[in-house]
């Protein structure tokens, strides 16, 4: 094995764990606020995927069809918050890991229905759709796009949480939901948008990564649990803990598809199963 | 007290229930499928254990269910052809996997226990689809070639053999009642309440929850490695991961926290799967985790006790027994 290739998996492994973060985030903040495992996350995701194979195929444009999916995903976890996860907010938290998982597994069968069984496929847009090459290095433009669109948008939440009333209200919200309340916040509608937010964040990974998989029923349910992965690992609150525990799972899947392609994402969850024998608040968690 | 007056105070006309119930459901389905109500009905109870008693969901006894499965059928074929060996093996290798994984997922409570449990689950289907194949036949499941008859444990008379099942699984049940009823169990309600005044009684919470985790382990593989003896055969299903929401399934629709729930879960849901293949032929799996998903929300949302429950409040003045949570 030369370096080149080395080099190449090193770069796919940080570009995919920058997604995988900025997957991970939205599920982590819904965790935070509302107490709810979101397990639904990845029915976004998959959600978002499909969505943007078939805008590409009436718009034939990346971007535009990039805003449709994540439109149409934000659209339906209105809904689906609205007659399902309103019920379980403050209710046991085995409440919404059952229901939550149904969820994903309705919204797979859906998928099955409409798009059917066989794995899809999109093309990034042109311009990206290049490689880099120098000597035995080889490396697609889109990683790289990825990359920078992942941690741009890891920036953005970060102004949200950090910088803006509403981030506030949620970082307040995770502390002490009544005290928040008397002071004439209405705390639902603040669930609903943290909701709707992260579900558009999963749906956009989904548009995102769609370029560089198969597009498949069955992707919903591999993420969700790489998001877990990647939260115990970077620790329930932290954003860039979360960053950093996306790049190492990253990483250790792109070295382990050298290896054994097939037992990839499995090495995702011995890596999060060490963190939680070693250091169960995870790497910058507070506890 | 005595062994003898222990056995009294479990509630043996439910157990009877049970086993009547089974001694009577072959003259109305095929075995193959009676054996399935039952054998599922066990796991769903070993699930409970962990979930209606001690109130920790388990994402994970697909993977107990089908490592008793594959390490029966893997025994059978590569070990030795002596049924209470290799029944030994499967059982040895589900309590193996759960006291591996036990004090990882043990580490913390409720979103912690269930995901870890998963994530393991898909470890072990990928470890099983994929690296082991030449053992495990990959995702075509592996059909035992080599069984001897042992004793009672005849093969060549199915009838036979399915009532020396039942009676396996009466002794099973018997012991999850001893257990339940045991001291243990009623620690393992505790520690669902608070685990630090279970830490203050002077016991540890930890090993209490992991030894009941080994019992259900137990009791998961037993079930897997059964059913595989009885069907000689051991799919890739019995470890996936969506598997783990069809238990969930079994076991809340029928009533968590109560011992005949599970079996009635487990009725239903193979009366609803084999109802849609007839209904919708071959291709009714694709819908039926759908259905199942939408009928878990209902029941999750509204009617939380579970069947069970519901036909008890009509039979009560007959018939007084205790759902125990």
């Amino acid at each position: 094995m030369e370096l080149g290739y080395l080099l190449q998996q090193t770069m796919f492994g940080i570009s995919i764990g920058l997604t995988f973060s900025m997957i991970s985030i939205g599920f982590s903040i819904t965790f935070g606020l509302s107490r709810i495992i979101n397990l639904a996350h990845g029915a976004f995701y998959a959600l978002g995927a499909y969505f943007i194979f078939s805008a590409m195929m009436v718009f034939n444009n990346y971007a535009f069809s990039l805003l449709i999916a994540v439109a149409g995903v934000g659209l339906i976890s209105f809904f689906v918050e609205r007659v399902i996860v309103r019920g379980l907010y403050g209710k046991d938290i085995d409440l919404s890991l059952i229901t939550t998982f149904s969820i994903l597994l309705v919204a797979s069968t859906l998928i099955r229905v409409v798009w059917g069984l066989d794995p899809k496929s999109i093309s990034p847009p042109a311009f990206l759709n290049v490689q880099i090459s120098t000597g035995s290095f080889v490396f697609p433009a889109y990683y790289i796009f990825l990359a920078a669109c992942s941690a741009a948008i890891f920036i953005i939440v970060w102004i949200i949480i950090n910088k803006t009333m509403l981030g506030r209200i949620i970082k307040a919200g995770s502390e002490d939901k009544e005290r928040v309340e008397t002071l004439g916040i209405n705390m639902g509608r603040v669930f609903t948008i943290n909701y709707i937010f992260g579900s558009m964040l999963a749906a956009l990974g989904g548009g995102l990564m769609a370029p560089l998989m198969s597009i498949e029923p069955s992707m919903g349910s591999r993420i969700v649990l790489l998001c877990f992965a990647v939260v115990v690992v970077g620790g329930m609150g932290s954003i860039f803990g979360t960053m950093l525990a996306g790049i190492i799972i990253g990483l250790s899947i792109s070295y382990v598809t050298i290896l054994s392609p097939p037992m990839a994402e499995a090495t995702a969850f011995l890596v999060m199963a060490i963190f939680l024998l070693l250091r169960p608040k995870g790497l910058l968690g507070t506890g | 007290m005595s062994f003898a007056k222990k056995i009294m105070k479990i509630d043996l006309p439910q157990i009877a229930g049970v086993a009547a119930f089974f001694c009577i459901l072959p003259f109305f389905l095929p075995r193959t499928l009676s054996i399935q109500v039952l054998f599922y009905g066990l796991l769903a109870l070993a699930f409970d254990i962990m979930y209606g008693y001690g109130h920790l969901l388990s994402f994970g006894h697909a993977l107990l269910f089908g490592a008793g499965a594959y390490g029966a059928a893997i025994s059978f074929n590569f070990l030795t052809g002596n049924p209470i060996a290799s029944i030994s093996v499967g059982i040895a290798f589900a309590v193996v996997i759960a006291a591996l994984i036990g004090p990882i997922a043990l580490r913390k409570r409720d979103p912690y226990f269930s995901l870890v449990l998963m994530a393991f689950n898909v470890f072990f289907y990928q470890l099983f689809v994929a690296p082991l194949a030449p053992w495990t036949g990959s995702d075509m499941g592996l059909t035992i070639t080599k069984i001897e008859s042992f004793g009672i444990l005849n093969f060549s008379n199915k009838t036979f053999l399915y009532y020396t099942m039942i009676l396996l699984s009466i002794v099973l049940m018997i012991l999850t009642k001893l257990f339940m009823k045991s001291r243990f169990g009623a620690l393992l309600v505790a520690t669902s309440e608070s685990e630090r005044k279970v830490e203050s009684l002077g016991y540890s919470s930890f090993r209490v929850k992991y030894y009941s985790l080994l019992f259900s382990a137990f009791l998961s593989g037993i079930s897997g490695a059964l059913f595989a003896t009885f069907l000689g055969y051991s799919g890739i299903d019995f470890v996936s991961p969506t598997f783990n929401i069809m238990i969930v399934f079994i076991a809340l629709i029928g009533g968590s926290g109560t011992f005949l729930g599970p079996f009635i879960g487990s009725f239903i849901y193979l009366a609803l799967s084999y109802s849609l293949t007839v209904v919708l032929g071959w291709h009714s799996s694709v819908y039926l985790d759908g259905i199942i998903g939408l009928v878990i929300i209902i029941v999750m949302l509204r009617f939380r006790g579970g069947l069970y429950r519901y036909l008890y409040k009509v039979v009560k003045d007959v018939y007084v027994s205790e759902p125990i949570r």
